[in-house]
């Protein structure tokens, strides 16, 4: 038998995110389906989203094209995709990031820069547009893990379509990977990338 | 939600400690515009951690002032 095809292959966000919602919502579909995109922005908003809500899927690229196999579990997805979308009106983030370079900002006394990161990092959420990204990478990583007093702030971000990338070299390095409480794992490619396609980078 | 004003950063960085040190969920923010305080940083708890954290500040000979109407 073979396995069904979405085709989201010219289609731009937020095209390919609702066929793969509705595809993962239709029973018809069966247990798995591949899903073709010929874009990297859509297909890394589509396997954030496909990750967020615990769908479990591989993606292989073939070409310029990645064909995501994606495993329906049967249950509904209902999570709106607008957050999910870069270039969706319906979301609040701009096309800037933050880049969290450490525990502390500025240079100078250590427990000052202390105070005033944690004071940074919870005003982020206030100031609209949100980034796109926040990167933490060396000491940065620290505010992301559990126990961090900016976790509840970093929470309400990742959930206000913030993506946060979290440098798992740094964190292997302090061994507070199994910490890790807050965005995704990533590594020196993900984190250029992303530091290359900001319009604006915000360093504490 | 409550907000703890101080007179230095000082004061705001030995009260986070004292709050992180119990156990006490409080985030550092900015003092909003709309109030006036000597010094930028402040922290912000839950109204039902009122009495725990001024008990806290107190304990350590922090000078504060608690401001209620606080709508986030």
């Amino acid at each position: 038998m073979t396995m069904p095809t979405v085709d989201a292959r010219g289609q731009l966000c937020p095209k390919p995110l609702i066929l793969a919602k509705k595809a993962l919502n239709d029973p018809a579909t069966g247990p798995e389906f591949i899903l073709l995109i010929d874009n990297a922005t859509a297909r890394e908003n589509v396997e954030r989203f496909l990750s967020d809500n615990g769908v479990s899927f591989t993606t292989a690229q073939k070409g310029s094209e990645y064909h995501l196999t994606v495993s329906r579990s049967g249950k509904a997805v209902t999570a709106p995709t607008e957050g999910y979308c870069s270039d969706s009106p319906a979301t609040t983030t701009g096309t800037h990031m933050v880049c969290i370079a450490g525990e502390t900002m500025g240079r100078g006394d250590e427990t000052l820069g202390a105070i005033l990161m944690k004071g940074f990092v919870n005003t982020i959420k206030e100031i609209e547009p949100l980034p796109r990204r926040i990167v933490f990478y060396n000491g940065g990583v620290k505010l992301a893990i559990e126990g961090s007093p900016v976790l509840p702030a970093l929470k309400e971000l990742e959930s206000r379509g913030v993506e946060l990338l979290i440098c798992g070299t740094c964190a292997d390095f302090y061994t507070v990977k199994e910490k890790v409480a807050v965005g995704r794992i990533s590594n020196m490619y993900d984190i250029l990338g992303a530091l290359t396609g900001a319009s604006k980078i915000v360093c504490p | 939600m409550i907000l703890f004003l101080f007179e230095s950063t000082h004061a705001v960085i030995a009260a986070e400690k004292r709050c992180g040190d119990a156990g006490i969920s409080c985030a550092v923010i900015p003092v909003p515009r709309s109030i006036s305080s000597q010094c930028g940083l402040c922290i912000e708890a839950a109204a039902a951690d009122r009495e725990r954290v001024s008990a806290l500040l107190r304990e350590g000979g922090i000078v504060f002032s608690i401001h209620e109407e606080y709508v986030k």
